[in-house]
């Protein structure tokens, strides 16, 4: 009998030292010679996007990069040209920063870049805006980001951007970020691949809607940790954004429906509970107004789109603000009925066939540009792991529309 | 159905005997998968896969010629792929829970069919949805006894759950498994 426990007891660590052994077990990947990055200069890269060079002092950059929590901004210059060399922005004075919390330790940093002058996109030279809503203005640009795509650095690269063209697509009652793939050098060196996007600071909003930027009121939703979040009064005019706060907090529908736009928040709500954004309703919020006009909502990082497993209008998120402000809204059938008519726009428009069609388009632009972040990061580590990470957003956003027409329809 | 189930466990414990059986297994296995799969727009061109499993066993005889079993089990194998002319190759690994019901055949043949759970997880990188984690296979076995304490085991196993390819250019959907087990205790009530 004592023979038998022993024996059981040898195989269950046999088994336990199994599981820890070969958990580190690793798919190895034969693909073509990986360009040397360190060869890479902007003249000799071999790309079809716009090519963005920062002139900055090497010391003072290296000094952030290394710092990259200390909020440190360094002063530099900004060169911006097409893929045939022709220029766009020259010799443009800038202030850099380190962009992003959590993912700012990233070895490719995103990078915040404001203008000391404001630039002309008249033409549409520095970014290109092929839909828009009709009140908003693109002709002049005070501040960009050039981004690592967040939490989907060193996978598609491209998870953010596609689910941004999604809503520009519908033509959706929001502001959001456009965005330009870009190569990226630091003085001549190779930097990295990055998406250029517009940003949703007061200076850029103001360009956006072309509007004073002192009349605008803006609150951000941050996460705490834990599930727990923050109400930030960003700028403005604490007393009005103030009343917004209160009106949530009191119940009172009638009086927060005369301070939100409905349209906008319907589009809102829906499209991120609809593509599943677990980063989100705690954090990643912006909602603004102008002045005393009505409070609108601001879609940014969607890099953690397609990875919710559970639902907004579910009790699960009920100690948030946003949850709080649609169950006060709900209470008047008009809204309730706005939102069922959103979700239905949203389910008949967004197939699966049409995010495929999107993330094919932007996955083909910079099929062969992410072989420089491989070569240079290792993320991601190979090209096959790109292609299984596309993979994996077109089936994330499969599974998410499926699950979202399944819970609600 | 509470009466029916109620039914069967007392004509269980008053018609048949009870036994438990503490084994374990080691074996080969060979992997495919039968349906094309893509990532993005390339297909995935896979061989089959070759792969070694160890599990213990719990087998439960309550009514001749009936049991169940239930398998902790560990499943490695080695499989290579190509897509866009590059080659992959490497080890995968899977944790399975299979629970069977088994039949007696004659004396020394059993067979076996259920289902197993495998944690599909890929674990150096975020869940693609935490649900689809786990998955659930078919299990259908044969099993021949050698004496008291050896047998041999043919196994089959075929993934149920959704096929997604971004899942099954790593976890094959269908294996082939021959193994030896050994019985470790026994013990008749």
């Amino acid at each position: 009998m004592k023979l038998y426990s022993n024996s059981f007891l040898f195989i269950l660590k046999l088994f336990v030292l199994s599981f820890v052994f070969f958990s580190c077990s690793k798919y190895e990947t034969t693909e073509p010679e990986l360009p040397n990055t360190n060869l890479l200069t902007v003249q000799n890269i071999k790309t079809d996007l716009a090519i963005v060079n920062l002139n900055v002092n090497q010391n003072e950059f290296d000094n952030m990069m290394e710092n990259y929590s200390d909020d440190i901004e360094i002063e530099g210059f900004y060169f911006m040209y097409t893929s045939d060399l022709d220029s766009i922005i020259k010799n443009e004075p800038i202030t850099i920063s380190i962009k992003g919390s959590s993912t700012a330790a990233y070895v490719l940093k995103s990078l915040s870049i404001n203008f000391d002058n404001k630039l002309d996109n008249s033409g549409r030279d520095i970014i290109a805006i092929n839909k828009s809503l009709e009140r908003h203005h693109y002709n002049k640009i005070s501040k960009i980001s050039l981004r690592n795509s967040g939490n989907d650095f060193g996978k598609t690269f491209i998870k953010d951007i596609s689910y941004t063209q999604l809503a520009i697509d519908m033509y959706l009652d929001l502001e959001l970020s456009h965005y330009r793939p870009t190569q990226v050098f630091i003085n001549n060196k190779y930097y990295g691949f990055l998406n250029l996007r517009t940003e949703k600071s007061k200076k850029s909003l103001a360009n956006l809607l072309d509007v004073d930027k002192d009349n605008l009121n803006i609150i951000k939703i941050n996460h705490l940790g834990g599930g727990q979040e923050e109400i930030e009064f960003k700028s403005g005019d604490h007393v009005i954004l103030q009343e917004l706060v209160d009106a949530v907090e009191s119940g009172n529908t009638e009086e927060l429906k005369k301070l939100v736009d409905i349209n906008s928040f319907a589009d809102y709500i829906v499209f991120q509970d609809f593509i599943g954004n677990s980063d989100w309703p705690f954090n990643n919020t912006q909602i603004y107004n102008i002045t005393d006009s009505l409070f609108r909502f601001y879609l940014f990082d969607l890099d953690f789109a397609g990875t919710r497993d559970n639902y907004f209008a579910s009790k699960e998120n009920d100690f948030g603000f946003l949850y709080k402000m649609y169950t006060v809204l709900i209470q008047d059938e008009d809204i309730l009925r706005k939102l069922q008519e959103t979700q239905n726009k949203m389910v008949n428009y967004c197939s699966d066939q049409r995010f495929y069609a999107i993330v094919d388009k932007n996955a083909g632009v910079i099929e062969n540009e992410i072989i420089y972040n491989i070569s240079k990061y290792a993320k991601p580590k190979t090209n096959t792991a790109w292609y299984l990470e596309i993979e994996k957003l077109l089936t994330q956003f499969q599974l998410r529309r499926q699950n979202y027409i399944d819970k609600y329809m | 159905m509470k009466k029916i189930l109620f039914t069967l466990f007392i004509s269980a414990s008053i018609l048949s005997f009870s036994q438990s059986i503490i084994s374990t297994s080691v074996g080969t296995s060979l992997g495919f998968n039968y349906e094309k799969s893509y990532l993005w727009k390339y297909e995935v061109e896979s061989s089959p896969s070759i792969g070694g499993y160890l599990s213990l066993n719990y087998e439960y005889r309550f009514v001749k010629p009936y049991f169940i079993r239930f398998k902790l089990g560990f499943h490695q194998f080695y499989a290579q792929s190509i897509i866009n002319n590059n080659t992959t190759k490497g080890y995968n690994y899977n944790f399975t829970f299979p629970l069977t019901v088994g039949y007696c055949i004659k004396e020394k043949w059993d067979t076996e069919i259920g289902i197993g759970i495998q944690d599909y997880r890929d674990r150096d990188e975020f869940a693609l949805i935490k649900s689809y984690n786990i998955r659930y296979n078919l299990i259908v076995g044969l099993t021949y006894k050698i004496n008291d304490k050896w047998s041999v085991e043919l196994l089959f196993s075929r993934m149920l759950s959704e096929k997604i390819d971004a899942f099954v250019i790593k976890h094959y959907t269908d294996h082939f498994m021959i193994g030896a087990n050994y019985q470790l205790f026994s013990q008749k009530k």
